[in-house]
């Protein structure tokens, strides 16, 4: 092997290199992982502390939106006093007026129970269902003449309940008409009863909104 | 760059140090390890390569059988072990061309070597004690053949005219003694040393002639050379006048081809300029150095050297794709760091504005009602009343009622008795429970339910009673806008169907003569 070295003699540069080579490269390995692993890490954690911020500007943004579009309305609402909370005793004393105003005769008002809409009610008002309470008005009552049934109606929604919603009506003429045609009687005011008998179905709305912690409008 | 070509001969080496294909210094040294130690302590030459230009080549040829391309391999190689028992100086070639692997080949096996080969084999020794590396041995047959490519064969540029040839080289290589090379169809068949006593070259001319002409009848005699075939002689002379003796006495000789004169010339310059004793070697020499031959020879020596140089060669590329592959990774790390740099310094920068936009909020985000009220229930709030405003919109009465009261002062014969206007119809409860639609239609008016009463008089006719309740019914289809759907009649105020009963009575108390039929109507209401 000694009496043949010289002829590898060619090859000490290559393999001295390949060696220096190979350790350099070790080296740089090393170098180049580490500071690898150290940038990944600091990218990770910029991506990770920029993403957490995204999503709350951005949750922020939809809050400035809906702000934006809705506050106004509702601030505008509210001072109107669409969302305080009506009570019976209001609208009675409201149809107490109407009735004397169109003089309408045998009146009843049946009111039931305030209560939550069902899952099968206005089913389009069914996301905001927990903020809406109804009642049901039954109005029984005897008009003079139809046009002051349409005025009635006009006037129930201005004064009494802005959201009320007709359920049925079912008007009948008091005169047996079977035993004959109208007559000019007929069109007279009668002192004891009216002429146009209504019977009418009314739901109304209440907004109930739930008050809440200053606290939770406000995100640090 | 300098290397060494040592021309060894029968009695004498050559060794000649080349540079640039230029002949730096020439010494014949004798064969012996001293005068060759000399001559490399002198030199240190760090490679060698070696001609052998011994004067006996021998050449063998054998008839070969029928094999494939591998069986030949093992076959020559047999062949050789057979002839030349001893030597590693040993060539050979098949007669026929490179044919494909599956197909048997068959013709003639050449092999040509020394038989007595001590000499190089000490010779390689010695270089070898010198740590000396021996590149490759080269025979002075291939070398001559590039000799005749380069000069006489130059202009055909293609080797196959020389292997095709018949052609006897002769070289004068000192007063005495000529070199007599011949080729027979590309063939080395002898390269022999020619000794004259004569000092008179038109006396020699002859004798080279009968050499020649001997030679000749040897190759016919061995079937090398066909019955019609000739020998060319290409002769290289000392000077212009010796040149003209050998003309002129090979055109007097049986052999009629001769080469080219102007070719003649152009070497024969070369061959003047030089001391006539080493013309050969000095030729050979540079020929090699100017060609990148393959070594002829390959004692285990050479092959040793062949093989440190292939790895060499394959250290080295592996050490540059190496060097460049870690170049690469260096690079694509120093992109890797400026692009995630960058991208993190964007980061930063929208984390920054984010951290802004937050700040900012944070200072004009105090509104009143927002303390109060949850911006979701605000938000759902709002759209309610939207929805319960369109609702109300479309529940007015006034768009229903007053075409139905138009159509209705139309039939003065008709009058109405009760009217009710309902959101829900037994047409539509049925299918509209089904669906989980949040649309409004579901709270709008359905239809309306009208009971009229008709007048008759016993004078008029009943079909034309019948015409006028179906005339307001089409009349109440054809209001605009359409939202009278459909009208039916739902209690028929006549049936003149004979298959139903029919209780028609007048009352005797009646004052007129005038009754009064009930009738019943639906209409069912759509919105656009």
């Amino acid at each position: 092997m000694n009496k043949n070295s010289y002829l590898y003699r060619s090859l000490r540069l290559p393999v001295l290199l390949s060696i220096v080579t190979l350790a350099i490269a070790y080296w740089s390995y090393e170098f180049i992982e580490q500071a690898k692993h150290e940038l990944d890490g600091r990218y990770d954690k910029q991506l990770k502390e920029t993403d957490a911020l995204n999503y709350e500007v951005s949750q922020l943004q939809q809050r400035v939106g809906l702000v934006n579009s809705y506050y106004g309305r509702f601030q505008n609402a509210y001072a109107s006093g669409v969302f305080e909370v009506q009570s019976r005793v209001t609208w009675i004393d409201h149809f107490m007026i109407l009735v004397k105003r169109y003089d309408i005769r045998k009146v009843s008002l049946d009111f039931a129970a305030r209560s939550s809409l069902l899952e099968s009610e206005l089913r389009f008002l069914s996301p905001m269902k927990n903020l809406i309470k109804q009642e049901w008005v039954e109005f029984e009552g005897e008009f003079q003449h139809e046009g002051d049934w349409l005025d009635f109606m006009r006037d129930l929604k201005l004064n009494v309940n802005e959201y009320m919603l007709l359920k049925n009506c079912r008007l009948m003429t008091l005169q047996n008409r079977e035993a004959g045609p109208l007559s000019e009687r007929d069109l007279h005011f009668s002192w004891e009863g009216g002429n146009v008998a209504v019977k009418c179905k009314f739901r109304f709305l209440v907004f109930e909104i739930p008050e809440v912690n200053a606290t939770t409008g406000k995100k640090p | 760059m300098s290397e060494y070509v040592i021309v060894v001969k029968q009695d004498v080496l050559l060794c000649t140090k080349l540079a640039r294909n230029l002949i730096i210094n020439l010494q014949e040294i004798a064969v012996s390890q001293r005068a060759l130690q000399v001559w490399i302590n002198q030199e240190q030459p760090s490679s060698v390569r070696l001609i052998i230009d011994l004067i006996e080549e021998e050449l063998f040829v054998d008839r070969l059988p029928a094999l494939y391309l591998w069986e030949l391999i093992a076959y020559a190689k047999r062949q050789k072990a057979r002839r030349f028992p001893s030597t590693e100086f040993v060539r050979y070639s098949f007669t026929q061309s490179i044919k494909l692997p599956w197909q048997t080949i068959e013709g003639e096996l050449w092999l040509s070597g020394f038989n007595e080969d001590q000499l190089l084999i000490e010779l390689l020794s010695w270089f070898h004690e010198s740590e000396v590396v021996v590149q490759g041995v080269y025979s002075s047959m291939s070398v001559w053949q590039s000799v005749l490519q380069k000069t006489w064969f130059y202009k055909h540029r293609s080797k196959s005219n020389l292997l095709r040839s018949s052609l006897v080289l002769l070289v004068r290589i000192s007063s005495q003694d000529f070199r007599q090379i011949l080729f027979i169809n590309g063939f080395i068949r002898t390269n022999r040393l020619i000794h004259l006593e004569s000092e008179m070259a038109d006396e020699q001319m002859p004798i080279l002639i009968q050499e020649v002409n001997l030679l000749e009848k040897f190759a016919r005699s061995q079937k090398i050379l066909g019955a019609t075939e000739k020998i060319n002689i290409f002769y290289l002379a000392k000077d212009d006048d010796e040149c003209q003796i050998a003309l002129l006495a090979f055109q007097n000789s049986v052999f009629s081809n001769q080469s080219h004169p102007r070719s003649f010339v152009s070497m024969q310059s070369l061959v003047s300029d030089v001391h006539m004793s080493e013309i050969s070697g000095r030729l050979m020499a540079l020929t090699l150095g100017n060609a990148q031959f393959k070594s002829d020879y390959y004692p285990k020596i050479v092959q040793q050297v062949e093989a440190v140089k292939k790895t060499t060669w394959a250290l080295w590329i592996t050490w540059t794709i190496g060097v460049l592959f870690l170049l690469g990774y260096c690079f694509s790390y120093l992109t890797h760091e400026y692009e995630t740099e960058k991208v993190i310094h964007q980061l930063n920068q929208v984390e920054q504005t984010h951290q802004n936009y937050i700040a900012r909020y944070m200072n004009n985000y105090e509104m009143p009602y927002l303390k109060n009220f949850s911006l979701n229930n605000m938000k759902e709030s709002v759209d309610a009343l939207e929805l319960i405003r369109s609702l109300q919109q479309d529940l007015r009465l006034e768009p229903i009622l007053v075409p139905i009261s138009q159509v209705l002062t139309r039939f003065p014969q008709v009058s109405l008795s009760t009217l009710s206007i309902e959101t829900e119809s037994e047409h539509n409860k049925t299918t509209q429970n089904s669906l989980t639609t949040t649309t409004l239609a579901d709270e709008r008016f359905k239809q309306v339910i009208m009971s009229l009463i008709i007048e008759v008089s016993a004078q008029s006719q009943l079909s034309d009673k019948i015409e006028q309740v179906n005339q307001l019914v089409a009349a109440l289809k054809s209001v605009d806008p359409k939202r009278l759907a459909q009208v039916n009649i739902t209690k028929i105020p006549f049936t003149i169907d004979s298959s139903q009963p029919l209780k028609f009575n007048l009352e005797e108390t009646s004052t007129s003569d005038k009754i009064y039929v009930p009738f019943e109507l639906t209409v069912l209401i759509v919105y656009e």
